[in-house]
């Protein structure tokens, strides 16, 4: 990826929340992985710290980062050009 | 001194007009200890064989969770067990607050009701007596308004009241009995009350509710609650479950236009979430159930409305209005969901019912005057005009007040196809053929197409594109459904899932703590197991059989189209074999099923 280009990270609910927008557009160089882009997402958003995201970018249950809306992602997963990743959290039941 | 436990259980005839009292065995409790697992049994007890569900004889059994009225955080709650007239099969249905509470402060774990009053009645009930009293004058009223006057005529506001709107009275098979604004909503349990001409049940008086060890329930109670206000529920807290649109959208799993899409091009427009997001023009209330600190539940209404119409914007409610009927008018979709809790109808199979007939009229299966209005998707005139016929059981909503599989019956034409349930209880906002683990929980679920009583999605969500062995989907569909049928009989909201590190054995301690004896986790799920075992016993004694747990056919012809889930569809096969290997997986209860 160049350094030009930055990935696009979808926000729902508590993570758009908290943040105030829903994407956050994360520079290519800094999320060549899913850890390194959460990471790096913790940096532009402090505030997902402690509800969404660990300090060190990992998502608190039940949030998931999906890709495309639909793959489930690990931190070591390679993030490429074509990716559209979400971090989302699902809430049912009562 | 050990303290005396609520463990009563009072039983009352309509018919006949009288009742009894009686305490439990203790031998009951440790086998349930409340709940619906108390419920359950209660209601394996006294059905025989197939039975009309709008009849005297079949019961309404109520159970209060082990912890209502105790310290125990977003757990005082209760459920109701009956057969449902929407399917002819187990009902158990929950619901909480205050009336939950009420039960235990009086002393009792269970409540059951048979018969048939002669004229609409309300029932009055105090710790040492049964009233048996004339309720005409409330006839029409919402279950709200019905509190209210109960109140005011009793000179009791602190009386707790549960009661039916007029679509109970009118027996629209999905109506629901409400109590402190929460609902016992599913499987038409309003209909029971009404078929009864049971209008209310009023709880007066009561005292402390004692708990077995306080030391050690306030410590735990304490935990809870602290863990309650944390991060794990902050997205019940802060959004509400409505902020499942966009996500759903987003993942192509969000049921659009009676399932025939899975994205829907008007979620911005209709999400709760955008109520929220607009103060200048939405007031919100937030409210919950009592002893909660989660209080969950969003209220809006716009700045220049009638804030008594504030409407709850549940994601269930606001999906079946919305994009199921391909309704984008925010507005239109509370005013709906306001309009279902002044008459006492579930949201759910209400929205399943108008889709179903917006789709036969683009279909030209139903003509526009044979149901009274053009109704097609996106008009929310039209939804809002058959909510109203559908709560009078008038012209067209007569059919429709029985339920998307009568009337897909009825209707005969091919409509049949559109009908969008699992044994008669319409289906619930998740689309099945992006979730086969989700498919196979819908499909085999005792009460119908129900998404409480086995979180099954999780498994498919979190790891969507991993593969599954056949019986590593039944295992884990088991495991969800013995794990609700626990959360269901402690009667704990699911909404506090995530505060526990290990479920089983902490809330074995809550509790020992609540009513003694020796509980650990695998008592627990003994517990749970035996629960799901008499659901199945009693569906099977009502006329159930295997062949009955199927979904509707467009889930497997139809692929979905666009989104990431384009192309999927149900694969009959595996669904199949999905089926077999739950069976195998619950073999061990077999004898129970087929007997």
């Amino acid at each position: 990826m160049g350094a030009d280009r930055s990935v696009r990270l979808e926000l729902y609910g508590m993570a758009r929340y908290l943040v105030g927008k829903g994407v956050l557009d994360i520079p290519a160089e800094s999320a060549a992985t899913v850890g390194a882009l959460l990471r790096e997402a913790v940096r532009l958003a402090p505030a997902l710290v402690g509800a969404v995201l660990e300090a060190d970018g990992t998502p608190i249950a039940p949030n998931y980062i999906l890709l495309d809306g639909r793959g489930a992602v690990a931190s070591g997963d390679a993030v490429s050009d074509n990716d559209h990743p979400c971090l989302l959290v699902l809430a049912s039941g009562g | 001194m050990t303290p005396r436990l609520p463990r009563d259980l009072l039983e009352i005839d309509l018919s006949e007009r009288t009742w009894s009292r009686s305490r439990l065995a203790d031998a009951v409790f440790d086998a349930a200890p409340g709940g619906t697992a108390l419920a359950v049994r209660l209601l394996d007890e006294r059905v025989a064989g197939p039975l009309d569900p709008l009849g005297g004889e079949n019961p309404l059994c109520f159970a209060a969770g082990p912890f209502a009225g105790s310290p125990v955080p977003a757990a005082t709650k209760h459920a109701l067990a009956t057969v449902s007239p929407l399917t002819g099969l187990i009902n158990d249905t929950l619901s909480s607050s205050h009336w939950s509470a009420a039960l235990r402060r009086m002393g009792l774990a269970a409540l059951v009701i048979r018969g048939r009053a002669e004229g609409l009645t309300a029932l009055v009930i105090d710790e040492r007596s049964v009233e048996f009293r004339d309720a005409t004058a409330l006839a029409g009223t919402s279950a709200d308004a019905a509190a209210r006057a109960l109140r005011r005529e009793l000179g009791d506001v602190r009386a707790r009241v549960c009661a039916i709107g007029p679509a109970g009275e009118r027996l629209v098979r999905f109506s629901v009995v409400e109590n402190d604004g929460r609902q016992a909503g599913r499987g038409g349990a309003g209909a029971v009350f009404g078929a009864k001409a049971l209008k209310a049940i009023v709880l007066r008086g009561g005292g402390e509710v004692p708990v077995a060890d306080p030391e050690a329930m306030m410590r735990l109670a304490r935990r809870l609650r602290e863990r309650a206000l944390g991060p794990k529920t902050a997205k019940y807290r802060v959004l509400g479950t409505g902020a499942n649109m966009r996500v759903l959208d987003r993942m192509g799993l969000l049921p659009t236009r009676n399932f025939s899409a899975a994205r829907f091009e008007g979620t911005e427009r209709v999400t709760p979430e955008r109520a929220r997001e607009s103060p200048e023009s939405y007031v919100e209330y937030r409210a919950g159930c009592a002893n909660c600190p989660v209080q969950c539940e969003h209220r809006y209404v716009r700045r220049d409305g009638d804030r008594r119409h504030a409407a709850a914007s549940e994601y269930e409610s606001t999906w079946a209005f919305g994009p199921n009927c391909g309704v984008d008018d925010l507005d239109a979709v509370l005013d709906a969901v306001d309009r279902c809790d002044r008459y006492g109808l579930d949201t759910i199979s209400t929205g399943g019912v108008i889709a179903w007939t917006m789709e036969c009229v683009e279909r030209g299966i139903l003509s526009a005057r044979r149901v009274g209005i053009d109704a097609r998707f996106g008009d929310a005139r039209a939804m809002l005009a058959l909510i109203d016929a559908i709560a009078a059981a008038e012209g067209f909503g007569a059919l429709l007040a029985r339920g998307v599989r009568a009337a897909a019956a009825e209707v005969g034409g091919g409509s049949e196809r559109f009908a969008m349930h699992c044994k008669g209880l319409e289906m619930p906002g998740y689309e099945p053929r992006g979730l086969p683990t989700y498919a196979l929980g819908l499909a085999v679920c005792t009460r119908g197409a129900c998404h409480n009583r086995a979180a099954t999605y999780d498994l498919d969500l979190r790891r969507p594109t991993a593969s599954y062995t056949p019986d590593e989907r039944a295992r884990a569909c088991i495991d969800q459904e013995d794990y609700a049928a626990a959360w269901d009989t402690l009667l704990l909201c699911k909404f506090v899932r995530d505060c526990f590190d290990d479920f089983w054995s902490e809330a074995a301690e809550l509790l020992a703590a609540a009513v003694g004896g020796t509980w650990d986790a695998a008592n627990l799920r003994a517990v749970a197991a035996e629960s799901w075992a008499r659901k199945r016993s009693i569906n099977a004694r009502l006329g159930w059989r295997p062949e009955d747990d199927v979904l509707p056919a467009r889930l497997f012809e139809d692929a979905l189209h666009g989104g990431p889930a384009a192309g999927l569809r149900l694969e009959s096969a595996t669904l199949e074999a999905l089926k077999k290997a739950y069976a195998r997986g619950r073999a061990k209860y077999a004898a129970a099923v087929v007997l």
